[in-house]
């Protein structure tokens, strides 16, 4: 689960931190598309200032020209003057097609090209006299007929447009300086924090990678230890089993052997202790058999095949022949299935449970076994139901641990390992085993086992 | 019946199995001459009169243990099976383990019979019996 909510965690970070990227990409864009807006302004604003200055250049052109001529009658002013006049006329109708507000500037307060309209004209009626009348009485004219105010008026104007422009370019630049700063900030910031997250989701990743490398390392030895511990139990078990049926044989041997001989000359009391004694030796045997059949259901697996339930029963049911027949029993079974199993275990966990049915009895019982099978989805559900003296329910939870039986020796023989026997079988096999029962009401052990094939 | 006791090599380490098959042996009135190995290396010297053993008598039967010092019973049974002079001789594997491959190594390597020795002494006087009678006395065993 921790597993999971990191990967999950990781995820959301490697998703912020495109987020964040996108976040910066956009910002980054739109920053430098107003930059470029605010630089197309300041040059319009630089190509309006040039037009002023053309403006003023080209009227102190005039005015210099007519002055110099009236001054010094010298030809070549009246063509200074006329140059000047000519690229006055062009600037003029460059600078009356700029409207001022386009570009951030208020209009002017005075018209400023009927101004410089007014103004040429003053200038060119000086010249008219200066050729009709002579260049002194052009001297008087220019005195009592050209005003000052105009000109006053047009330079004040032109400043105050100068100024205005002037301010405005540096407003511009400083807006633009500012924001490329906060564009570049915001930048670093963006590209800080989209790394930290891309890094710290790469250090989770490779923290959950490097936990599971870890958790599968730990799984693999645990296995390994596993399968050497099996192994050795395996061998502890049959070691256990060969040599200790060696010094069982010996004791159980002898004493009978002792009870052979010298039957005549022991009393009643020592022929019962050597009985004991022999039926002691003979009890353990079984029990170390059981054992080692116990150990080895996993350990002496066979490879799973298709097992034919039906005969396995039948061999099984040959096998407990003498049982069957001697307590007169009946064994009835439903159509029982193929599945895919050990063939071996398959007779050992019915010869458990059907040889349980005869022996659970009561004394004059005769036993009654139905073994059934029904399909549940992709599993059988086996029973094997009897009329025997039935479980007490309180005994359901520890009666399929090893060694724990419900009755004694005298009773009911055995060595209380029958149905571990059959769980480790079933379980191997990826089943289920439970009981149903009830004390005097005979009992129902059920099983299931996979099915083999899919159902239609 | 035949005339003469019959001669047996009993390969055993354990005494009080060796007096168990001597008086199982006894008890199922089988006439025998029983001749003792106590591990794998003596009953090779005795079955190939090495050493000591240059008086000791040729088996019709070897009665073999599994579990011996030395040499054990298997390596016994695959030299004896090797050997020309030794091979017709029939061995009748008698131990306590019945563990599967145990049974199937000593049938592989040419047991005649392999025999688990039951616990219950009445059991093991009945299979001394029947080896008596089997190999004894239903058998026709190559003439030495």
């Amino acid at each position: 689960m921790e597993w999971l909510s990191s990967r999950v965690r990781a995820t959301w970070m490697l998703g912020s931190c495109l987020v964040v990227m996108l976040i910066i990409g956009i910002a980054a864009g739109w920053s430098s598309l107003k930059t470029e807006h605010e630089h197309m302004q300041n040059r319009r604003l630089h190509d309006f200032e040039r037009l002023v200055s053309d403006v003023e250049i080209n009227i102190l052109l005039m005015v210099a020209g007519q002055r110099n001529y009236l001054i010094t009658g010298d030809a070549r002013y009246p063509a200074l003057y006329a140059q000047a006049r000519q690229s006055m006329a062009v600037t003029l109708d460059e600078f009356a097609g700029f409207n001022p507000a386009k570009i951030g500037l208020s209009a002017p307060r005075v018209p400023i090209v009927a101004l410089v309209v007014d103004r040429m004209a003053e200038l060119d009626q000086t010249l008219l006299v200066a050729s009709d009348a002579g260049r002194a009485e052009a001297m008087r004219t220019l005195k009592t007929r050209e005003d000052p105010k105009i000109m006053m008026t047009l330079h004040g104007e032109m400043l105050a447009l100068h100024d205005q422009a002037a301010a405005l370019i540096g407003g511009r630049q400083n807006a633009v300086h500012a924001q490329s700063y906060r564009t570049t900030c915001l930048i670093a910031i963006g590209l800080l924090l989209s790394g930290g997250l891309a890094a710290t989701s790469a250090g989770m990743l490779r923290s959950q990678i490097v936990a599971r490398e870890t958790a599968e390392i730990k799984l693999r030895e645990r296995q390994t230890e596993l399968t050497r511990s099996n192994a050795d139990l395996e061998q502890f078990a049959s070691i256990a089993s060969h040599d200790l049926q060696e010094p069982l044989r010996m004791v159980s041997s002898y004493t009978q052997l002792l009870q052979r001989r010298y039957v005549d000359k022991l009393d009643a009391e020592a022929n019962e202790f050597i009985g004991y004694a022999v039926d002691g030796a003979k009890r353990m045997q079984l029990l170390i058999i059981d054992l080692l059949q116990f150990s080895r259901v996993a350990s002496r697996a066979k490879p799973m095949e298709p097992v034919d339930l039906e005969s396995a029963l039948d061999d099984t049911l040959k096998d407990l022949e003498i049982c069957i027949e001697g307590c007169g029993g009946v064994v009835t079974h439903d159509p029982l299935p193929t599945v895919s199993a050990d063939p071996v275990q398959m007779r050992q966990l019915l010869l458990n449970l059907i040889g349980n049915a005869m022996k659970f009895q009561a004394p004059d019982g005769k036993p009654t076994v139905r073994v059934s099978a029904s399909r549940d989805g992709a599993r059988w559900r086996f029973g094997v139901r009897d009329n025997g003296i039935g479980i007490d329910p309180q005994y359901f939870k520890n009666l399929f641990q090893i060694f724990k039986r419900l009755h004694t020796g005298a009773e009911y023989p055995g060595t209380g390992i029958g149905l571990a026997l059959c769980r480790k079988i079933v379980e191997r096999h990826g089943g289920r085993i439970w009981v149903e029962s009830a004390l005097g009401k005979g009992s129902t052990f059920l099983f299931t086992l996979p099915a083999m094939e899919t159902p239609s | 019946m035949t005339g003469r006791p019959i001669e047996i090599l009993l390969v055993e380490d354990n005494a009080g199995d060796v007096r168990l098959t001597c008086e199982a042996l006894r008890d199922a009135h089988v006439r025998n001459n029983l001749s003792v190995a106590r591990d794998g290396a003596e009953a090779m010297a005795m079955l190939r009169k090495e050493r000591i053993y240059g008086e000791a008598p040729r088996p019709d039967l070897v009665l073999l243990d599994l579990n011996l010092p030395k040499m054990n019973g298997q390596q016994v049974l695959a030299t004896m099976k090797t050997d020309p002079d030794l091979l017709r001789i029939p061995v009748v594997v008698l131990t306590t383990s019945k563990a599967e491959e145990d049974v199937l190594r000593s049938y592989d390597l040419h047991a005649n019979a392999y025999i688990t020795k039951p616990v219950d002494f009445d059991q093991f006087i009945k299979v001394v019996k029947s080896i008596d009678e089997f190999w004894l006395t239903v058998v026709t065993l190559p003439r030495k």
